[in-house]
């Protein structure tokens, strides 16, 4: 959890909290999406496949897709 | 110093990473603008100075748009000139291009080795410029995709998204690779060049092939050698001191010089002469102090990787790596000579530059030069389809306004509920329009929620998708809806963000009247019919 927070940190240069989404957070647009796809890709050594990524729009989203992915 | 990434697909994800090894300025140009940003004197990007223009071009985009190899030609050539022509200082680099193997282009169908054939044309090509223009240079992206694989750098979902190229890894290559290019340009003019000769003057070993064994002729590979030398000969003749740096008995290498018929360097060309069978590195040193100038003005060449990593470990010359293969050995000294020995910063040279550019562009068949910016936009065969009230498009709608930061004048988040009510309300008028040109099809794109007043129209909502900024399609979408609204007026208001600064005069230039009410917040108004440029070839349907 505390890692996910700290990579959306990093990528949209801004304060993250557990609540944090696309919707109320202004760094957090289309652009640095991908940013954000990129990064957690490249930490959890995962391939994101493109129907994810609108399903990825708050730290809540993917810390429940990781939860998911780590179960299976 | 300031940077420009801009190219043919979503580059600011380039930028970002390259950020991180540099702490310079880097703005990033709008999606797909390239060409109009840098070919058009009055565009924003030619209003301000960058040292360095990088220009990124996916070849498979590039062959999926462009007619065939003569038009892309053409197309490059018209950056270089222009940019050229337009800018007296900076330069200009163009990545080297890739095309997957499962690319169709317009012209040919699932012929990969088409593809192979085309893609090796336009790098050749590009390699031809970077020669003749000294500010002009390419990024060797493609050695980088051969090296790691494309699947390796490559991210294909977010390239579905919003067409990001490269993967984490990919991207952080790539900086690298920038950074190295853009260090080797920055660095100053180096003094002299020390040089290997057994397997780098000529081929093979002169104390055992002999003065009749060695490789150096005017054919086969032996003219590889010859031609080297050649090149070698054209860097002392702009002022570089040449040493020899051998592991050789000196009457043996002496000979070659003074008897082989095809050496092209002689001698007396060599200021030091070290031939001998002591450490090159310490050579190296002695040469540096014998010609009272620092070890980082020296380029070593040796074909020798072991005395390369020591000469790269005892000493600060700069050594290039020796090409594996000797066929590539004159792109190699070519690249030497560009990179450490060229002249920059003659301001008068570059005058006389752009004087050969202007005639050169006369010459070319395959230029295509564009009197405006209307005019250039007419060419791209753009056609505009106008929607009203389009219930297929509620979902489309509410995501446009979801999504869309740049062109977006009130950046108002909308549901499909509320959409539904606007489409459905008799005091509101949705628009919508769907571009097509001859690049592609960009779907619905463009939209307007009018509402209607006793004498007027005033937008709620004005946006556009940053993907088709610079075709004109507002003028004739705003031009239509004018008309279609048979009101007096239309009035639009403008809540300036961060992300919207850049369209603020936009609508100047149309004739609207701005009229600033708070610091962040402008109402436009003009009279209707609104009419655009008679020039604009722009085709209109209206469902």
């Amino acid at each position: 959890m505390s890692k996910i927070i700290d990579i959306l940190k990093d990528v949209l240069e801004c304060e993250v909290n557990k609540s944090t989404n696309t919707e109320n957070c202004d760094e957090w647009d289309s652009m640095n999406h991908v940013n954000v796809i990129l990064e957690l890709q490249e930490e959890y050594n995962i391939k994101i496949p493109y129907e994810d990524i609108d399903k990825l729009k708050s730290v809540k989203d993917i810390e429940e897709y990781f939860k998911i992915k780590n179960k299976k | 110093m300031n940077f420009y990434f801009t190219g043919n697909y979503t580059t600011n994800f380039i930028a970002k990473e390259y950020k991180k090894y540099s702490k310079y300025n880097t703005d990033v140009g709008e999606y797909c603008q390239y060409f109009q940003d840098i070919i058009f004197s009055d565009s924003f990007y030619n209003q301000k100075e960058y040292d360095f223009t990088l220009v990124f071009l996916d070849g498979s985009e590039l062959v999926s748009s462009l007619k065939n190899i003569k038009e892309i030609k053409g197309h490059i050539e018209d950056i270089v000139q222009k940019f050229l022509e337009n800018r007296r200082k900076g330069y200009l680099i163009f990545s080297n291009v890739h095309i997957n193997t499962d690319v169709n282009s317009l012209w040919n169908y699932n012929q990969s080795e088409n593809n192979k054939k085309l893609q090796s044309e336009i790098n050749l090509f590009l390699n031809e410029l970077a020669v003749k223009h000294d500010r002009f240079f390419v990024l060797d992206i493609l050695s980088i995709i051969e090296e790691f694989g494309v699947k390796n750098l490559y991210d294909f979902s977010t390239w579905i998204y919003g067409k990001n190229r490269f993967n984490k890894k990919g991207l952080k290559l790539l900086s690298l690779e920038i950074l190295y290019l853009v260090n080797s340009i920055l660095s100053k003019r180096k003094k002299c060049l020390v040089l290997d000769l057994d397997n780098t003057l000529w081929g093979g070993i002169i104390g055992e092939d002999g003065i009749n064994g060695i490789q150096l002729s005017s054919d086969g590979v032996g003219d590889i050698y010859k031609k080297f030398q050649e090149e070698i000969l054209k860097i002392k003749n702009k002022g570089i001191i040449l040493a020899i740096c051998s592991k050789n008995n000196q009457e043996d290498a002496k000979e070659v010089f003074d008897n082989h018929p095809f050496m092209i360097l002689k001698w007396n060309d060599f200021i030091i002469h070290k031939v001998n069978w002591d450490l090159k590195s310490q050579n190296i040193q002695s040469i540096a102090k014998e010609l009272n100038i620092g070890e980082d003005s020296l380029v070593f060449i040796d074909d020798n990787p072991m005395e390369r990593k020591i000469a790269k470990e005892q000493t600060s010359c700069i050594v290039p790596e020796f090409p594996d293969d000797i066929f590539n050995l004159l792109n190699f000294i070519t690249d030497v000579g560009k990179k450490y020995f060229s002249i920059q910063n003659i301001l008068d040279e570059d005058i006389n530059k752009t004087n050969q550019y202007k005639e050169n562009i006369q010459r070319n068949d395959f230029e295509r030069s564009f009197k405006n910016y209307v005019d250039f936009v007419s060419s791209l065969s753009v056609s505009l389809t106008i929607f009203k009230n389009n219930n297929e498009h509620i979902n489309r709608v509410a995501q446009m306004t979801q999504k869309t930061n740049q062109f977006n004048f009130t950046t108002k988040r909308y549901s499909t509920e509320d959409i539904k009510f606007f489409v459905d309300n008799k005091d509101y008028d949705v628009y919508t329009g769907h571009v097509i040109d001859r690049f592609g099809d960009f779907g619905v794109v463009i939209l307007a929620i009018a509402k209607i007043e006793k004498n007027q129209i005033v937008f709620d909502t004005f946006l556009m998708s940053c993907r088709v900024i610079g075709k004109l399609v507002e003028d004739k979408f705003l031009e239509f809806i004018s008309k279609d609204c048979k009101k007096q007026k239309i009035v639009l208001e403008y809540f300036k963000t961060k992300k919207n600064v850049l369209i603020e005069s936009r609508l100047e230039k149309m004739g609207f009247n701005p009229k600033q009410i708070k610091d962040d917040y402008k109402l436009y108004s003009i009279d209707t019919p609104i009419e655009v440029d008679n020039n604009l070839k722009l085709e209109v349907n209206y469902e």
